[in-house]
């Protein structure tokens, strides 16, 4: 005779934790993606203020004509850091920290695919955010000649005369590269292979389909990149004559190496941001995302469009008229795509039950401002036009409004929306407005009157100006300190939250849609225990 | 996560497998895509003096290709529990770790147990003081489905 055993339903048992540790080793050796997503966000921070305290420096000494504060080799040390600590530290590790937190919480995976990868990914930005600002110790130390001078796109010959700054940024972007394309392989690993069953990929949301082209073009351009610093590298130490034209090779196999990489680049910033841009919408319009697959065909079009565009940066350096054309025109179709996107974001919130929290506020501005972006950015793709523009601080206030308004205020949009969801906690929403008002004034303050200047004939780069230019650039001055000190609202605001507040509910915005908010604010360490299934 | 019951004349089997959304011929595709066209701009650019992009190129692809064995590897694990000739099976593979646990199901008990703070339930299968987890490739409907279909068969075996 047998007996049926009983299935015991028991509680307060003990559990298959984790080994949690705590202090410097949890952040040292974690592997769970939320920490790694805090790390990344935490260091994209730090970055962001230390690249915007190098260029309030640049804006001080341009407050007025002539030389004031710095000599033009250190102004112009600031400048080319300032771009490389923005864009490869502060705004790709913040848009990797949201990837890190938000991928497998909306894709309803348990963590990221490779997750050791993923730590050393994140541990590899540390020491090459170093050696890019290490150069400006060493030299009040009286080693070498301070950091690179060359602007962020180490131009041949000018890089290959260059001081160690540039051997310094050389190793910083080659270790910057191999992070990003660690990040990038698990993005697309995770996103292929971890998805909750049901999810197919029309049914990603659009964040990770964002994403997804994101780590795509990573892998498509920063091997070109890769070869490119080393190709200078080896013409500066090692004989080599790729970019020396006395020695048979061509500068202008720089600009075509760099800006294959560069271009792309622009939208490797920028995807990400418009991934997440139409879930805010959507969240805060209470209405579900209008052109889902117009989106995702969109984000296809401009991923496959930026790698075949790259020339119209260089326009002037004097290549064949049907290059010319050929350049212009296609940079001209990128348009098609982006407006389908603008169309798309306007008509989500069509006669949708819009309110203004500070997460639709700051999607608000992105929409208008990162709009007079790709409108200024049409002038420039214009051969005649760019002719005029080239080198002019008409370039530097479009690829801010590109770059602040489009990329750092999307960032601070998907803050905002996802903090409470990461912390458990409310932000106070009296600052958060605030910040956002400050921002989107003092930005155009700072920005507006470079296109004027651009317009006036203002080059870019240089520590000083003729007198013509004098009262816009001591606006442009004044709007860059107010645009920085109100940056420190937005810290204070996330410290707050991070500290405690409001508790925040499990789908915390009323009109929230997606799996991650099924979770619980903020999230078990270990997400999606129970595998979610779509219907 | 799957759940596959096999009924044989011996016996019955039950084969958990993990959640994996890319199949291999797809991981194929992917690889060779990717390949293709970051491989085609390396030489491309390679066509035109700048060969040192064909190395980056390649590490890059090689990195991407062990990245995409190492899920398709993790996608091999298993759990099969198998109630046969009077011996309860129990063989899991987590990488490259097997193990096997072999139970009298007369003397097996079952347990399913949500431990505080904790999302979900684990079930263990008890007896002379071994405890093994089954189920923890799957949702927590088929760790149900799975408990109540244990019992019944551990019951008439």
């Amino acid at each position: 005779m047998s007996t049926a055993p009983s299935i015991e339903h028991e509680t307060g048992h003990g559990h298959h934790a984790e080994p949690y540790q705590g202090g410097v080793m949890r952040w040292l050796t974690t592997t769970n993606h939320k920490d790694i997503g805090t790390m990344y966000l935490t260091f994209a921070l730090i970055m962001f203020f230390i690249g915007g305290a190098m260029i309030l420096a640049v804006r001080a000494e341009l407050f007025q004509p002539g030389l004031q504060l710095m000599q033009p080799e250190f102004f112009n040390q600031l400048i080319g850091v300032h771009a490389l600590v923005m864009i490869f530290a502060a705004l790709m590790p913040a848009a990797t920290g949201f990837a890190n937190w938000q991928i497998p919480l909306m894709i309803g995976a348990p963590d990221m695919a490779l997750p050791r990868i993923n730590n050393w990914g994140f541990w590899l930005l540390p020491p090459a955010a170093a050696l890019l600002t290490l150069p400006f110790i060493l030299a009040l130390f009286g080693i070498g000649d301070g950091a690179v001078n060359t602007g962020w796109t180490l131009y041949a010959p000018l890089s290959v005369q260059g001081g160690m700054g540039v051997d310094f940024a050389i190793f910083s972007i080659h270790i910057l590269g191999v992070s990003s394309i660690l990040g990038s392989i698990n993005i697309i690993v995770t996103i292929f292979n971890l998805r909750a069953p049901g999810m197919t990929m029309m049914k990603l949301p659009l964040f990770a389909w964002g994403w997804l082209i994101t780590a795509f073009l990573l892998i498509a351009t920063i091997p070109v990149l890769a070869g490119a610093v080393t190709m200078l590298l080896t013409d500066r130490h090692f004989g080599t004559s790729f970019f020396n034209a006395a020695g048979g090779g061509d500068p202008i196999l720089f600009q075509h190496l760099f800006w294959f990489f560069g271009h792309p680049e622009v939208y490797i910033l920028l995807l990400p941001i418009w991934g997440l841009i139409p879930h805010v919408l959507g969240t805060f319009s209470r209405k579900p995302i209008y052109g889902y697959k117009a989106q995702v065909y969109s984000f296809i079009a401009i991923g496959v469009l930026s790698v075949v565009v790259w020339a119209h940066h260089f326009f002037t350096a004097g290549m064949p008229v049907p290059a010319l054309l050929y350049f212009m025109y296609s940079t001209m179709f990128i348009s098609l795509p982006l407006a389908v996107l603008f169309f798309c974001w306007v008509a989500t919130m069509w006669r949708g039950a819009m309110t203004f929290e500070t997460p639709m506020l700051f999607a608000q501005g992105f929409i208008v401002l990162f709009g007079l972006a790709g409108l200024t950015g049409l002038v420039l793709a214009d051969v005649a036009a760019d002719a005029q523009y080239h080198h002019s601080y008409f370039v530097v206030a479009h690829f801010h409004y590109a770059l602040f308004a489009g990329g750092i205020m999307g960032v601070m949009t998907g803050v905002y929306y996802w903090l409470p969801k990461w912390t458990g906690h409310m932000f106070s929403e009296t600052l958060g407005k605030w910040h956002f008002w400050l921002t989107v004034i003092s930005f155009n303050l700072t920005f507006m009157p470079q296109f004027f200047l651009g317009l006036a004939g203002m080059p870019r780069r240089i520590p000083d100006y003729a007198l013509q230019f004098a009262e816009f650039n001591a606006i442009s001055t004044v709007g860059a300190f107010i645009l920085g000190f109100s940056q420190l609202i937005f810290a204070y605001n996330i410290w707050k939250c991070v500290k405690g507040g409001t508790k925040a509910t499990d789908k915390v915005w009323e009109g929230a849609d997606g799996l991650e908010w099924d979770l619980s604010s903020p999230p078990p360490h270990h997400s999606w225990e129970i595998q979610p299934v779509i219907k | 996560m799957s759940l596959v019951a096999v009924q044989t004349l011996a016996g019955r089997t039950w084969v958990a497998r993990p959640n994996h959304s890319l199949s291999v011929v797809g991981r194929r595709r992917l690889f060779l895509v990717t390949a293709g066209v970051s491989g085609g701009i390396a030489f491309a650019f390679s066509c035109f003096g700048a060969w040192p992009v064909l190395p980056f190129a390649g590490v890059e692809l090689l990195f991407l290709w062990w990245a995409l064995r190492r899920s398709e590897s993790m996608a091999d694990d298993f759990e099969r529990i198998t109630l046969e000739s009077g011996q309860l099976t129990i063989e899991t593979r987590r990488g490259a770790q097997v193990e096997r646990h072999e139970f009298q199901p007369y003397w097996a008990r079952l347990q399913f147990v949500k431990p505080p703070g904790q999302h979900c339930h684990r079930l263990l299968i008890r007896s002379h003081g071994k405890e093994v987890e089954v189920g923890s490739l799957l949702t927590e409907e088929q760790k149900l489905a799975l408990a109540e279909e244990l019992q019944q068969n551990l019951g008439a075996a």
